[in-house]
């Protein structure tokens, strides 16, 4: 029997008088590829930051690992957008990967031998052990995506939370960070909020759409009707299942 | 030639040189902060607020050095507040701290007898009237900065490059960041000797800023951002002592000579770069 890793129940949260997200119940399984789809502003990356414990729901309930948010985060890994960040800001490759080792509880510790090898591990499985030195203004938008994903695979999540991975990047890059995905959900669960429907329907496990309300929620290969409907109209999805992968 | 032997017969060059470095120091190692945050407007209304502070403990003859530390943590941490604690926008607080200050600070020096040419070297500075006195009070400033920086370097650099992983993370976000305005406050207060609190920004932006064009890190843009700051506190001086130019405003010419010949540095690497691929 698989374990409910999180568990959103009669969830309503948002911002500033608005709900981003209504009334949502949703139940994430242990080891599955749940892929969060919507149209822009549909909620998709406020549900994450309420999985995360970042924001606070208005109603209903949030559990992660059965406990409240905030208590399990550490058991979750987050990759935000890549956009969202200051290129010009002077940190290595390597220095923004140890950040996902710090510990507010051990304010002024040093990296430790086991924070050293976590951060090389988590490189050499994103592939960028040979940019660890590199500052972040000189990567490209799939190195940095890549960078971001081993920093949360560096505090050796169970659970991975991924905002847009893809959208910074091109599509074959794209591909090999969905690639680098799939080998990853052999040992970690992973929700990815995606705009990239086709890429959703090829990897993931199963889908859920989100349009403030959760719309629809079907296997990955059985959502391409159900977006049509969440889009409004036919939507033209690109075969990606020939590379392997699909489940 | 005559700088140097003006500045082995006089102590109060070597005073000045000694402000200056300790100056550099402070500004080396905050400055970059302000930079990579974008800050700098905070820091303006901060080293304006420290005049009412002055002002004040002057017209009750308490110790102006107090006044100071005391109004630039409190804008520091009524600004945070707003800012941080409320998420609400800051900027027309700046204004108004940044204003509000000075015109405390005008009014109660106006009405203390005795020090109205005293105010002219709070705007501008007076780094030639340094006594050891208040090079020892600049140690004090420098040795609780860097103790801060060295014990809290990861968080700090965490919280200012991504707030939201250092909240999942379990860090004190709030107080890394009040704490770090109050580090800046603390490193105006120690500025306003050399540099005036209107040159004071220009002290912490222009060294860290250049540094920023080829610092790798935040430590690396410390490092070259106090070597900048003491090219420029050692130069300034240099360049005022023959024709008798005020100091403080030779120093931050100095550290803007270096900013544009950084900047002018990086274009021609680009450019070089950008033919050569």
């Amino acid at each position: 029997m698989t374990e409910t890793v999180v568990e959103l129940s009669h969830v309503t949260a948002g911002y500033a008088g608005l709900n981003a997200i209504e009334d949502v119940s949703l139940s994430i399984m242990q080891g599955e590829f749940l892929a969060l789809v919507g149209p822009n502003g549909g909620g998709k990356s406020t549900l994450l930051k309420v999985v995360l414990g970042l924001l606070a729901p208005r109603a209903g309930t949030v559990r992660v690992f059965g406990s409240f948010p905030a208590d399990s985060r550490r058991r979750l890994g987050y990759v935000p957008q890549a956009a969202r960040f200051d290129r010009d800001f002077p940190i290595s490759v390597s220095d923004l990967v140890a950040q996902a080792r710090l510990d507010g509880a051990h304010l002024f510790a040093r990296p430790s031998a086991a924070d050293r090898a976590a951060v090389a591990a988590a490189l050499e499985e994103m592939r960028i052990a040979h940019l660890s030195r590199r500052p972040v203004a000189a990567l490209s938008g799939g190195e940095l995506q890549r960078a971001l994903i081993a920093r949360a695979l560096a505090s050796e999540p169970e659970v991975l939370l991924l905002d847009e991975p893809t959208s910074s990047v091109d599509a074959r890059m794209g591909e090999t960070i969905y690639d680098l995905l799939v080998r990853l959900n052999a040992r970690i669960t992973l929700v990815v909020v995606s705009h990239d429907i086709g890429f959703v329907t090829a990897h993931a496990g199963r889908v859920a759409c989100l349009n403030r309300t959760l719309v629809c929620h079907a296997p990955g290969a059985l959502a391409t009707e159900a977006l049509a409907h969440l889009y409004g109209g036919p939507v033209r999805v690109i075969d990606h299942t020939s590379g392997g992968g699909a489940h | 030639m005559e700088f140097l032997s003006a500045f082995l017969q006089h102590g109060f060059l070597r005073n000045a040189l000694a402000a200056g470095l300790l100056a550099a120091l402070g500004c080396g190692l905050i400055g970059p902060f302000v930079v990579v945050r974008r800050i700098s407007s905070l820091t303006g209304a901060i080293a304006h607020a420290v005049l009412g502070g002055m002002g004040i403990a002057l017209y009750f003859g308490g110790p102006p050095l107090a006044g100071a530390i005391v109004a630039a943590v409190g804008a520091a941490l009524l600004i945070g507040w707003i800012g941080l604690v409320r998420k609400e926008r800051e900027d027309a607080l700046i204004g108004a701290i940044w204003a509000t200050g000075m015109a405390v600070g005008i009014v109660f020096i106006a009405k203390t007898p005795g020090y109205d040419t005293e105010l002219l070297s709070y705007l501008f500075g007076s780094i030639l009237m340094v006594d050891s006195s208040q090079l020892w009070g600049m140690v004090v400033l420098d040795a609780v900065i860097a103790a801060a920086v060295a014990l809290l370097y990861r968080p700090f650099v965490a919280v200012s490059f991504d707030e939201e992983l250092a909240r999942l993370r379990g860090l004190p976000v709030v107080a890394l960041q009040l704490l770090l305005l109050v580090l800046v406050s603390l490193t105006v207060v120690l500025l306003i000797r050399v540099a005036g609190l209107v040159l004071v920004l220009a002290l912490l932006t222009l060294p860290s800023a250049a540094a920023g064009h080829w610092a790798r890190s935040l430590a690396g843009m410390m490092a070259v951002a106090t070597l900048l700051g003491g090219v420029a506190a050692a130069g300034g001086l240099w360049i005022s002592y023959a024709p008798d130019l005020p100091a403080g405003a030779t120093i931050v010419l100095v550290a803007a000579g270096l900013f544009l010949a950084s900047l002018a540095l990086r274009a021609l690497r680009d450019r070089s770069i950008s033919r050569t691929t």
